[in-house]
């Protein structure tokens, strides 16, 4: 305390902190990611750098600001749509605009790992207010619909519903009350509400974006504190190192064992009919119905297009009659649930794909990339074409 | 790591400016005290408080009392609720397996049917402090007689969780010039301490135990500069971590008003491993001088009972920061280097005498036997015995 008062440091650690709140304040609002591509390892948790709803929303206000004459097309999904062994050059999405054309400006925030509705479906239903000509288009496996409260980006929900940010919805209220409270939960959520008024997560993101990160990630391990605007697509660097196309044929059985562990998969799904053929159980119909309606407000649901994406049909051929059946059964069946429960939906399994067109048992080369911007160009136009016109605002 | 908990950024939020805009000392105290009884009970539960209020009671009640018999009755509790929460279920499979291994088991899920899962919080550092009052009234040195102070003194919250330990006739005059009157100076001290306190911990301390996670399974197939680069990761981390959440206690005391004893003094510039822990965890290695080894004896009755009696003391140093044998080793490790530090000049004559003349003169030399002789012993406190002799083999291979 010799060169200054005690005074003067409380002062200035309390001006400090109000500094900061405010500055976490102005991040949220306006600190955009430069040149956002997609959500790839060095932009996200598994790198322990956790972008918030409001970072993800002024992205996609910044790449196309409300107002403009074009339809937002929002992407959410999993890797498939996160453009998994595809460079930024060959990423699917960017064929995805080109098929869309002016008219439409796409950004991905789709991501490995992520459920129907995390991240994408997120800031999608904040803008929803802001943009009258929007339309979120998601990826998924059937019989997999996690609710983005409960799902592998959860912290992004909770960020955006504490925030205020998100649509008001009775339904929803009615579920989060009813799950169990742990100390954990308690302790997240409670973060999660200082952040809403003191943006600290907010702060912390836009400083680790622009200008240095603190916390050491395997990943990336002497680049851990480099500012992550400063490093590469994490799958430009790696593919440049391995370009090769992974031997599939040697791996086979590996993947064929992930394949059967799916979702779409799972025996307990389904039953015999007396005359043979396989049916869904009337129980699991009902949970995926409930998973369904928890995806999103009824309002949001005519403007998002929920495609189930196809599996290798060179590995469908190795699948015995059984799980072929099962397969089919999964992919209709789920088409039919996604229909009635107000949503757009596009099954992957009907389209013309090929062996060529995947890296592994569900993930796309960029040939297969092309192929699958082709068939969701036209959905999306399908799907715009039925949007009743904007009102002005 | 509760000082870094969302609950407690609120908790704190509320209680500091509370204390400091209450004008009057006793309500002041009242706030102090209550705010210490909500942190206990809503880190450790009502299960976890339920035990603590027994002993707490018991030990209040055997220092005002003063008699010698009680006190010593209640130490003797003290200790054994230790051993039963913390340290039952070690020496049911670790101990008493060696012998029967049936009768291990059974005792094993006996425990674990009767016993809660995790011990009560911070019970060691509870039971430290209780014994420590009851010793020293048991010599006639204090009696705490009010119910106030030795509450506050059992469950004053900065140093709950991770020390330092208290010794009442420091902390209960400091706990009432706090009370009475808390400066700027106070807090602006506090707050500094706290934040390097948690710069230490969160920023270095967590970030080297990423980068420890990482790269230990792979010690044998890094670059051998890397290793001994995880090798100083692993002491540093220990160091910042515990380090850093003492800062953060004895900030959090300072914001108070109240100071509390300094637990570390850069203890990796010791030369000798004397002086490694007149430097590192202060408080509990003044603690075990003060409570076990002059009681046993210390150096007064030989050199070879003050060996035995520094072996005893750093087994039992081992054992009360975990119970398992790498903790036990890494006590007789220390035990031992304080044995040959303490004696070599004794034991070996004149080449002793030379050697410590060299050490005096060359003061890099004697550092660096040290830090490689601490350094080490952090690799058995880490990991089982294979393992760290596995790491300290690698160090010296391509």
């Amino acid at each position: 305390m010799k060169f200054l008062s005690p005074i003067a440091l409380c002062l200035g650690v309390v001006a400090g902190f109000v500094a900061c709140c405010l500055r976490g304040h102005y991040v949220a609002q306006k600190d955009a990611f430069k040149d956002f591509v997609r959500l790839h390892p060095f932009l996200e948790q598994e790198t322990s750098y956790f972008p918030t709803a409001s970072q993800l929303a002024a992205t996609a206000r910044a790449q196309c600001p409300p107002g403009t004459p074009k339809t937002l097309v929002i992407l959410g999904g999993n890797s498939v749509f996160n453009g998994s062994g595809q460079t930024t050059a060959e990423l699917w999405s960017r064929a995805l605009q080109e098929e869309l054309g002016d008219g439409f400006h796409v950004v991905n925030f789709s991501a490995p790992g992520a459920g129907v509705v995390d991240n994408g479906g997120v800031v999608f239903e904040m803008l929803s207010r802001e943009y009258s000509r929007m339309l979120f288009v998601t990826n998924c496996e059937p019989g997999y619909y996690p609710p983005a409260e409960r799902s592998a980006y959860s912290y992004l929900f909770w960020d955006a519903y504490y925030k205020g940010a998100l649509a008001h919805d009775p339904d929803r209220e009615t579920r989060l009350a009813g799950y169990p409270q742990t100390e954990d939960g308690r302790e997240f959520k409670l973060g999660r509400r200082l952040n809403s008024i003191l943006y600290f997560n907010d702060l912390w993101a836009g400083v680790a974006y622009r200008r240095m990160s603190t916390i050491w990630t395997s990943w990336l391990k002497e680049r851990s504190f480099r500012a992550r605007r400063r490093l590469p697509d994490w799958y430009d660097e790696r593919l440049k190192r391995t370009r090769k196309n992974p031997k599939v044929e040697d791996m086979m059985p590996e993947l064929l064992a992930a394949l059967r562990h799916r979702k779409s998969l799972a025996p307990e799904r389904f039953r015999r009919q007396p005359d043979g053929a396989w049916a869904q159980t009337g129980e699991s119909l009902r949970q995926e119905s409930a998973d369904i309606a928890a995806l999103l407000p009824k309002p949001l649901r005519s403007r998002t297009l929920i495609v189930l994406t196809p599996f290798n049909p060179g590995f469908l051929e190795r699948l015995t009659d059984d799980e072929r059946q099962w397969v089919a059964l999964s992919f209709q069946n789920g088409a039919a649930l996604l229909k009635s429960a107000g949503f757009h939906a596009v099954s992957g399994i009907d389209q013309p794909f090929e062996p060529a067109d995947f890296g592994d048992t569900v993930h796309m080369t960029p040939a297969g990339g092309r192929r699958l911007a082709h068939m969701v160009a036209g959905a999306i136009q399908d799907v715009a074409r039925e949007q009743p016109a904007p009102q002005p605002r | 790591m509760i000082f870094t908990t969302y609950w407690f950024a609120v908790f704190a939020a509320i209680v500091f400016p509370l204390y400091w805009l209450v004008p009057r000392p006793a309500v002041r105290l009242g706030v102090l005290l209550s705010a210490c009884a909500v942190f206990h009970m809503h880190f450790a539960g009502a299960a976890g408080v339920l035990p603590i209020v027994v002993l707490a009671l018991a030990t209040f009640l055997a220092g005002r009392s003063g008699r010698p018999g009680w006190c010593l009755a209640v130490i003797a509790l003290c200790v054994l609720a230790l051993g039963a929460y913390k340290y039952a279920e070690f020496f049911s499979r670790g101990f008493l397996a060696l012998f029967d291994a049936q009768l291990a088991g059974r005792a094993s899920a006996f425990l674990k049917q009767t016993l809660p899962a995790t011990p009560p919080l911070a019970i060691s550092f509870f039971t430290f402090e209780f014994v420590h009052y009851l010793y020293d009234v048991r010599k006639g040195r204090m009696r705490i007689t009010s119910p106030l102070d030795f509450t506050l003194f059992t469950i004053f919250f900065p140093s709950l969780v991770a020390g330092p330990i208290k010794r009442c006739g420091d902390f209960l005059p400091a706990l009432h010039r706090g009370v009475g009157s808390v400066a700027s100076r106070d807090v602006a001290i506090g707050l500094s301490r706290v934040a390097l306190g948690y710069f230490k911990k969160t920023v270095v301390s967590d970030n080297l135990a990423l980068a420890i996670s990482y790269y230990v399974p792979r010690f044998a197939d890094i670059p051998l500069q890397a290793r001994w680069l995880v090798f100083a990761g692993i002491a540093f981390r220990i160091l910042f971590d515990f380090s850093g959440y003492s800062d953060m206690a004895i900030g959090l005391a300072r914001m108070f008003g109240i100071t509390l004893p300094e637990n570390f003094r850069w203890p990796y510039l010791s030369r000798s491993i004397q002086e490694f822990w007149q430097r590192w965890h202060i408080s509990l290695s003044t603690w075990i001088r003060d409570y076990i080894y002059i009681p046993l004896g210390g150096s007064r009755l030989g050199v070879g009972r003050k060996i035995i009696n520094g072996f005893v003391v750093f087994a039992l140093c081992g054992l009360w920061h975990g119970a398992a044998w790498n903790f036990v080793l890494w006590g007789v490790f220390h035990g031992a280097g304080l044995a040959v530090c303490g004696n070599y000049r004794a034991l070996l004559g004149r080449p002793g005498a030379a050697l410590g003349a060299f050490f005096e003169q060359f003061p890099p030399v004697p550092w660096a036997l040290t830090t490689a002789y601490v350094w080490t012993g952090w690799l058995l406190f880490f990991y089982p015995l294979p393992q760290a002799l596995k790491m300290g083999c690698a160090l010296f291979a391509k």
